[in-house]
């Protein structure tokens, strides 16, 4: 077993098990607002829709990344391969997209610094400063654009004439623990705005939470206080 | 000087009465008294070889029964390497070599390589033989070829050794007493005269004499006779009984002005065999219509570049040549040896075992940097899928080689249509590395005895006829005029004739069926043929290794398409099925086949090779968006952290 392979599944595995262990302590002792009526609008069509893509596109990519991986230790070839290269193009323009429509909301704000020294995503008192977004959502955003750039480039570079045999070596390697990151803080990215969150999911599906929901984990936006003014996505 | 006969007993010699005995008894203890101090004394000899310079070998040549050999001897007998070398080079280390082990089985039979075929165009038979377990090759034993008929067959190219030696007393037909051992012929691949003459050895095999034949290559002997002409109770060391014998009998004339006072002669033979001797064994040419004459093809780039064969074919004393190829069994023993692979050589083996050759660039070899090229090329193609053999065309072409078609020998054996049919290149997985490389493949064809398998299951049990037997039970049928056919040659209804025919003089009443181009056909239930698969119909294949093309005309140089575009003959070449009946004639496969690949997948990865451009235009667009939002908010982070660090810093002096 190679060492990529041993790291993958220490990777994944230990992302899961961080999740598991941070609902048992964490998750479930943090006061939850009830599912009031949904009547705030937190995603509009286009960032539902572009992060809809932008999941699928991932959950193929990794999928038949890792399978390949994790399974053989090898390159993928044939279907998989074709799947994945395919895949990886959408993958990249969403991501783009995403960091285009989102960068605004994701700057980082002087009561992020708060939010970090309160506990963050570790801490079970309910009344963290957060904006849109918090301070973990706006980390995981910035790092997965980065992770994403670092893929694409790797994987861009090796199919245009550039570089030697140790080049591609490199790049292949640089492009699949990359992935491997990013793989990992996704898995957290997405525990902690939806299990650890309740009401996330919905929220990032159907665009609306309830009042008190957005109080909850977002006081600063829900309060319609230190948010970029967007109309579409203010508080009702 | 006249000899004493060794092998017979006089015929005046008397029955040895009870004095005669003890006599004899005690003048042996005497004599072995008498000996022993001596050969105590005499001390083996461990030589350190290594020197580069090369040892004049001036030799007292020694006959097969270890006598001093000179050119007034009566009878002169021929001189044997195993006897005159083993002075100083051990024969029983180097009979275990690669050349000639083939018949022990305890040998690793290692990857493919060029098997003996035996041909017969009258009953269109090409039978894959091989000593080794090589797949799709049949032991000669399996189909009734004993070693002595194997030494006729093929001793041509046989170095000596191996099945030369294997004197067996079960074959009538066999005649090692008169012909003398096919022992290893030192000079077939050390000799390094100009005058030595490989043809001359099959000449004299060709007369049964083996004995003989290595002297008959050297330049200062000449054997006239044949042992095929004299009988079975003929004795070589004893001579000719009369003059009407002598006329026939194989006699060796050594040229005496070549012998030196001491009687001693001078033998040529460098440690490394020159390349002309390795060229004798393993050599091809393309045949056919379009087929470049010979001074229009180039040779291997590492010959050109000034190495010779057994700078990378190297050998100990062992004489175990190796074959370098990745995952050699004898790399087990000698892990430096993955040095010496293509691989080894250009790019270095990253073991410690390999000392300063991790490096590679071994030998000057250019390391190669590949550049653009993805590395699960590396790891799903062979270095020489790219790099060696002819250049891939649409379809295969047809190569005659040195061991299968004689093409050192010029007579009629030598037309282009001349049997075996071997294609090349096919571009096949290969079992043991699962790594796709060009091979060179034929397709068998013979005659053979059909036994049911217990389950239906397992392939039923097939056992080939040999050629000659065949033609001897079926002669009628292979002669006679087909009725409403006015072609010869095998076709359908010659088939079944003769299989009817094998059947009816068969005792068994066993069936029968003939095997060409891929398939086994049997007598169906109306009389005419009915074709399946069968496993022993399927191809026998090894590897190309040689002729090695420059890096410039390497496949794959032009664009990827050439191996990735809808008609790329890497996957999509026509592989011919030639078959010697004129059944099963135009068959083509499709090279996808042998390397276990889906033809939809390969057109829908050609496909996409119409849009990488764009992919790859989106791809970097792309990658300058994020990149550029990343530069943008991290200068905007920069400045905000800047304007912070301004509104926290101490005023200074006013």
């Amino acid at each position: 077993m190679s060492l990529f392979q041993i790291l993958s599944i220490l990777g994944i595995g230990g992302a899961l098990a961080a999740c598991l262990v941070h609902c048992i302590l964490v998750a479930r002792r943090r006061p939850h607002p009830g599912h009031g009526e949904r009547r705030v609008r937190r995603y509009n069509l286009w960032e539902r829709l572009v992060h809809v893509v932008l999941v699928l596109t991932f959950l193929v990519q990794a999928v038949s990344g890792f399978w390949a991986s994790i399974g053989w230790d090898g390159p993928m070839s044939g279907y998989i391969l074709m799947i994945h290269t395919t895949c990886g193009a959408v993958f990249a323009v969403c991501v783009a997209v995403m960091l285009i429509t989102w960068a605004a909301d994701h700057a980082f704000a002087p009561y992020d610094g708060r939010w970090f020294r309160r506990g963050g995503c570790c801490s079970t008192r309910g009344d963290l400063p957060a904006g849109r977004f918090n301070g973990s959502d706006k980390v995981y955003f910035w790092l997965a654009a980065l992770l994403t750039l670092v893929a694409l480039l790797s994987m861009l570079l090796s199919m245009v004439p550039v570089l030697d045999t140790y080049g591609q070596h490199l790049m292949y390697h640089v492009h699949r623990y990359a992935a491997l990151v990013l793989v990992i803080t996704t898995i957290w990215h997405g525990y902690i705005t939806t299990a650890a969150k309740p009401g996330g999911l919905s929220a990032i599906l159907w665009g609306r939470v309830s009042r008190s929901w957005a109080r909850r984990y977002h006081p600063i936006w829900g309060s319609g206080e230190g948010e970029p003014a967007r109309a579409e996505t203010q508080p009702d | 000087m006249t000899r004493q006969p060794i092998c017979r007993p006089s015929p005046d010699r008397r029955p040895l009465g009870g004095t005669a005995v003890f006599t004899v008894i005690f003048a042996a203890v005497l004599a072995a008294t008498a000996i022993a101090p001596l050969g105590a004394a005499e001390k083996k000899v461990t030589h350190v070889t290594g020197s580069r310079a090369t040892f004049v070998h001036r030799l007292p040549l020694l006959d097969a029964e270890n006598g001093a050999v000179a050119p007034d001897d009566d009878p002169c007998m021929p001189f044997a390497y195993r006897n005159t070398c083993t002075k100083c080079h051990e024969y029983d280390q180097i009979r275990k070599g690669w050349h000639f082990n083939a018949t022990d089985p305890e040998v690793d039979p290692g990857r493919p390589g060029h098997p003996w075929f035996w041909c017969d165009p009258k009953t269109g038979t090409v039978l894959p033989l091989s000593y080794r377990k090589w797949s799709n090759t049949w032991r000669p034993d399996q189909v009734g070829m004993s070693p002595w008929k194997f030494c006729l067959n093929f001793g041509h190219h046989l170095p000596g050794g191996g099945p030369g030696e294997k004197s067996d007393p079960k074959d009538p037909a066999a005649k090692w007493l008169v012909a003398g051992k096919l022992d290893i012929n030192c000079g077939a691949c050390h000799s390094g005269s100009p005058a030595y003459n490989n043809i001359e050895w099959y000449l004299q095999i060709a007369k049964q004499n083996f004995m003989w034949a290595a002297a008959a290559s050297t330049d200062f002997a000449a054997v006239t006779g044949a042992a095929a002409s004299m009988p079975a109770s003929y004795d070589p060391f004893m001579g000719p009984d009369d003059e009407k014998q002598a006329k026939k009998a194989p006699a060796v004339l050594y040229d005496a002005s070549k012998f030196n006072a001491k009687k001693e002669v001078f033998f040529d033979l460098p440690a490394q065999p020159p390349d002309k001797r390795c060229h004798f064994c393993h050599s091809h040419v393309e045949v056919g219509t379009a087929a470049p004459e010979p001074w229009a093809t180039d040779a291997d780039v590492h010959l050109l570049a000034g190495l010779t064969c057994s700078d990378c074919h190297r050998n100990g004393l062992d004489h175990r040549t190796t074959r370098n190829y990745e995952g050699e069994p004898a790399a087990k023993d000698h892990p430096e040896l993955a040095s010496l692979t293509c691989r080894g050589c250009h790019l270095g083996e990253q073991s410690a075992a390999c000392g300063p050759n991790t490096m590679g660039g071994r030998l000057g070899a250019p390391v190669p940097t590949h550049v653009g090229l993805p590395t699960i090329h590396f790891e799903n193609l062979a270095c020489t899928t790219c790099h060696a053999g002819p250049y891939p065309e649409q379809r295969t072409r047809r190569v005659q080689t040195s061991m299968a078609h004689l093409i050192e020998f010029q007579g009629p054996h030598r037309g282009p249509d001349a049997l075996p049919h071997i294609v090349e290149p096919v571009f096949v997985r290969g079992k043991g590395d699962g790594k796709i490389g060009p091979w060179r493949m034929v397709w068998p064809a013979f005659w053979c005895c059909i036994e049911k398998s217990p389950t239906a299951k397992q392939a039923e049990k097939v056992t080939p006829l040999g050629p000659d037997t065949v033609y001897e039970t079926a002669k009628d049928a292979f002669d006679r005029t087909i009725e409403g056919e006015a072609e010869g040659g095998l076709t359908a209804k010659r088939i079944a004739a003769v299989l009817a025919m094998l059947t009816e003089k068969d005792e068994k009443k066993g069936e029968f069926a003939y095997v060409c181009a891929g398939k086994l056909y049997r007598a169906g239930a109306d009389g005419a043929l009915a074709a399946a698969d069968h496993p022993d119909a399927r191809p026998v294949a090894w590897p190309i290794g040689h002729n090695v093309r420059p890096a410039a005309q390497s496949l794959g140089m032009g664009e990827c398409t050439d191996c990735h575009g809808f008609d790329a003959p890497v996957a999509f070449g026509e592989v011919e099925v030639p078959s010697p009946a004129k059944i099963g004639q135009g068959v083509t496969m499709a090279m996808y086949e042998f390397q276990g690949r889906d033809p939809l997948e390969l057109k829908a990865w050609a496909m996409s090779y119409m849009f990488r451009p764009m992919f790859k235009v989106v791809g970097f667009t792309t990658a300058g968006v994020i990149a550029a939002v990343l530069l943008l908010y991290l200068f905007l982070g920069l400045a905000a952290l800047a304007r912070w660090a301004g509104k926290k810093a101490p005023p200074g002096p006013a």
